[in-house]
């Protein structure tokens, strides 16, 4: 309940011979007191004071309430320009607004935001900004690097790009929101394209409505990312096809918090920062979570997804999570160097692959069979339902793999098939200390 | 590759260099898979050191290289080691060591092992069969110190045998084992005709005695006098078997102090 969402009644004793917008126009006439509203906006004539939200701001408005026409959608005739303002501009939107931006009536940066502050708020009810992608603009949206934009208590929804975060800006908050990318046969992604600035979402819902929905792309660039306490539904770009949230390019990112109830697989991509708390609803392989921790030092906390994929430079901790079996993708492939697994469970296979180096597996247990391959390894205290294989097939290990404490099957060791040529290098040592296993010892021929 | 401290009632093999194999419990519960079995048919295994494990069950020690041309077990230790077969049946029991293609060892100790058999085995106790290539691929062997209790069966306890010409020992130490109950030839250090060429030492063992009332087995053979270039000396040792040939069936040229029972 908004403080905007009242009867008019109550302010008659106050108005009298006035009543509803009259009154409110009244009162508002009388006072000004910012962050009240002081516009409104729809159609004239059936309670609205101004037919654009250009009239409002050329008329003084700070704070604006989009009223709609009757019926309840109400189409923004064209761009708008607050960067004169005197100071910050509230637009709030009535329960059962749709307020409509269309690209060929606001046309290319037609929204100008330039060293201004702009906050948009629903009533947390049914309060729609609908963005129209019919041109397929850059930007329609100007912003500079002080520019900030706040979005709250409403549901935003778009067929193409969010445009206003085609240039540089300083901050787009975004709190309790449905984000609706239905972009039906085209492929869409919302965020993207911004340069600099920091981005975060809190409490919002993430709404997908095809398979060519990308929530956040790759080209998104902001110096901090942070979505915390937000859900995923609907349907997203396929894992397989791609990272419908690829946050892999912002300087920082923090993610906590992320249920994903999406129909089908979802990409994440984590890059650098860190995240926890990444939920997969439905433990089926049809609705798969992949994450990939890729760029320099991730990090994933108590989570549980179907699979966690491995790019760039390494350096990852991943701590208490679960790697569901996923069905298709059962095998953890650990394929860059000096990661640290701590407490995670795997229901799949887990693979070192050969001259990957420098991970640790400690406190682990995996349903499948542990293959190490890479050298400089250490894997302490699991327990490994099928096989551990260490050492290399074909090859030479290179540097020493240390197991301890892991309840096994069985573990095999190096099996060189190059005639004449060891499986380890003289100075490089596979390590089994204090392990039981179950049937088959260690084998190698 | 070093196991150290593992449980398993399966089997252990190794293809990698430096193998350290220390302080492991194996049991081969009711089959044949509670045995340390490195091998290799790749590469030279150097450097094996087997030291106080326990291996119960259907179980054997072995080690094995079948590579041609390259030594191979050099430097290599098996010792400290409890080896016995509770369930008595026909799988082979102890310690065998064997390069079938190539040359085998310069520098081995088989030292202070137990080896305990069930009723009956397939084989028992320790076992050498040095390979084809070389004239000189058994060198510098100690065996010391184990003690073999064997069942009363017709195997020979500690075997150093080839069937292959150009086969050969070169200084061969057996000293101060104990073997008991076995039937057959004790201790047996045999090879064709020349091939034998470096001195062969058996002193102060304890062989072929039956503490139990069962007849022995027939002590230790060594290569006759004159083949090849065998020089070969037996002293202090004392030397059960009634049923076979009792004492020293052949050799050695220098005899002192040993007592037949």
């Amino acid at each position: 309940m908004s403080n905007l969402d009242f009867d008019v009644k109550c302010i008659q004793p106050y108005q009298d011979g006035m009543c509803g917008e009259e009154a409110l126009a009244s009162i508002i006439a009388n006072t000004d007191t910012r962050g009240i509203t002081d516009c409104t906006v729809g159609l004239v004539g059936t309670g609205a004071n101004h037919a654009s939200v250009a009239d409002a701001i050329a008329a003084g408005c700070l704070s604006i309430r989009v009223i709609g026409n009757p019926g309840g959608t109400y189409e923004e005739p064209a761009g708008f320009d607050i960067s004169g303002a005197v100071g910050p501009v509230m637009l709030y939107i009535d329960p059962g607004v749709t307020w409509v931006w269309r690209e060929s009536k606001i046309g290319a940066s037609g929204i100008n935001l330039s060293g201004q502050t702009l906050s948009i708020r629903g009533s947390g009810w049914d309060s729609t900004l609908q963005i129209i992608n019919d041109l397929v603009l850059a930007t329609m949206v100007l912003t500079t690097a002080t520019s900030n934009l706040f979005l709250m208590d409403m549901r935003l929804e778009t067929d193409g790009l969010l445009t206003f975060l085609g240039f540089a800006y300083n901050l787009l908050y975004v709190r309790n929101c449905d984000l609706v990318c239905n972009p039906g046969d085209a492929a869409v992604t919302v965020f993207s394209g911004s340069l600099g600035g920091s981005m975060e979402f809190h409490s919002c819902m993430f709404v997908g409505g095809s398979v060519t929905a990308r929530m956040i792309g790759a080209s998104i660039a902001p110096t901090r990312l942070i979505i915390n306490d937000c859900t995923v539904i609907g349907t997203f770009l396929p894992s397989a096809t791609g990272d419908a949230f690829d946050l892999s390019t912002p300087f920082e990112t923090l993610v906590d918090g992320l249920l994903c109830q999406q129909t089908g697989t979802l990409g994440i991509n984590i890059s650098g920062g860190s995240a926890q708390g990444i939920q997969q609803s439905d433990l089926s392989p049809a609705q798969a979570v992949q994450v990939t921790l890729s760029g320099t030092t991730p990090s994933l906390a108590d989570s549980q997804v179907s699979n966690i994929a491995f790019s760039g430079a390494g350096g990852a901790r991943i701590t208490n999570v679960e790697v569901i079996d996923g069905g298709a993708t059962t095998t953890t492939t650990i394929s860059n160097a000096n990661n640290l697994l701590t407490g995670c469970t795997f229901g799949g296979d887990v693979t070192i692959p050969l001259s990957i180096t420098g991970n640790q597996l400690t406190s682990f247990s995996i349903g499948g069979t542990l293959a190490v391959l890479g050298g400089d390894t250490l894997i302490s205290n699991g327990i490994v339902t099928n096989v551990m294989n260490l050492g290399v097939v074909i090859g030479i290990l290179v540097g020493s793999i240390n197991v301890s404490g892991v309840h096994c099957l069985g573990v095999s060791g190096a099996t060189n098939s190059i005639a004449g040529v060891p499986a380890t290098n003289v100075t490089d040592y596979i390590t089994v200390d204090e392990c039981e296993f179950d049937t088959v010892g260690l084998s190698g021929s | 590759m070093r196991i150290r401290h593992c449980r398993s009632i399966g089997f252990l093999t190794s293809a990698c260099a430096n193998v350290e194999i220390i302080n492991n419990k194996l049991n081969g519960g009711a089959t044949n898979n509670g045995d340390i079995d490195v091998s290799t048919t790749n590469f030279a295994l150097d450097r094996v050191f087997i030291d106080r494990n326990i291996i119960a069950g259907h179980c054997n020690l072995s080690l094995s290289v079948a590579i041609a041309g390259a030594p191979a077990m050099n430097g290599s230790q098996v010792s400290n080691n409890h080896i016995f077969n509770g369930g008595g049946d026909a799988f082979a029991l102890g310690l065998a060591f064997a390069a079938t293609v190539t040359t085998l060892t310069n520098g081995f100790k088989i030292q202070n092992n137990i080896i305990e058999a069930g009723s009956t085995t397939a084989s028992l106790g320790i076992t050498a069969i040095p390979g084809l290539a070389s004239v000189s691929n058994l060198s510098n062997l100690e065996i010391s110190e184990n003690r073999i209790n064997g069942p009363a069966d017709a195997f020979t306890i500690i075997s150093l045998t080839t069937a292959t010409a150009f086969a050969a020992y070169n200084s061969i130490d057996i000293h101060d084992n104990i073997v008991v109950n076995n039937t057959a030839t004790a201790i047996n250090v045999q090879a064709l005709s020349v091939n034998i060429n470096q001195p062969v030492k058996v002193n102060n063992n304890i062989v072929g005695v039956d503490f139990t009332g069962v007849a022995g087995g027939a002590g230790i053979t060594l290569p006759a006098p004159g083949v090849g270039f065998a020089r070969t000396i037996g002293v202090g040792n004392v030397l059960g078997g009634t049923a076979g040939v009792p004492g020293f069936s052949l050799g050695p040229e220098i005899a002192s102090g040993n007592l037949l029972t």
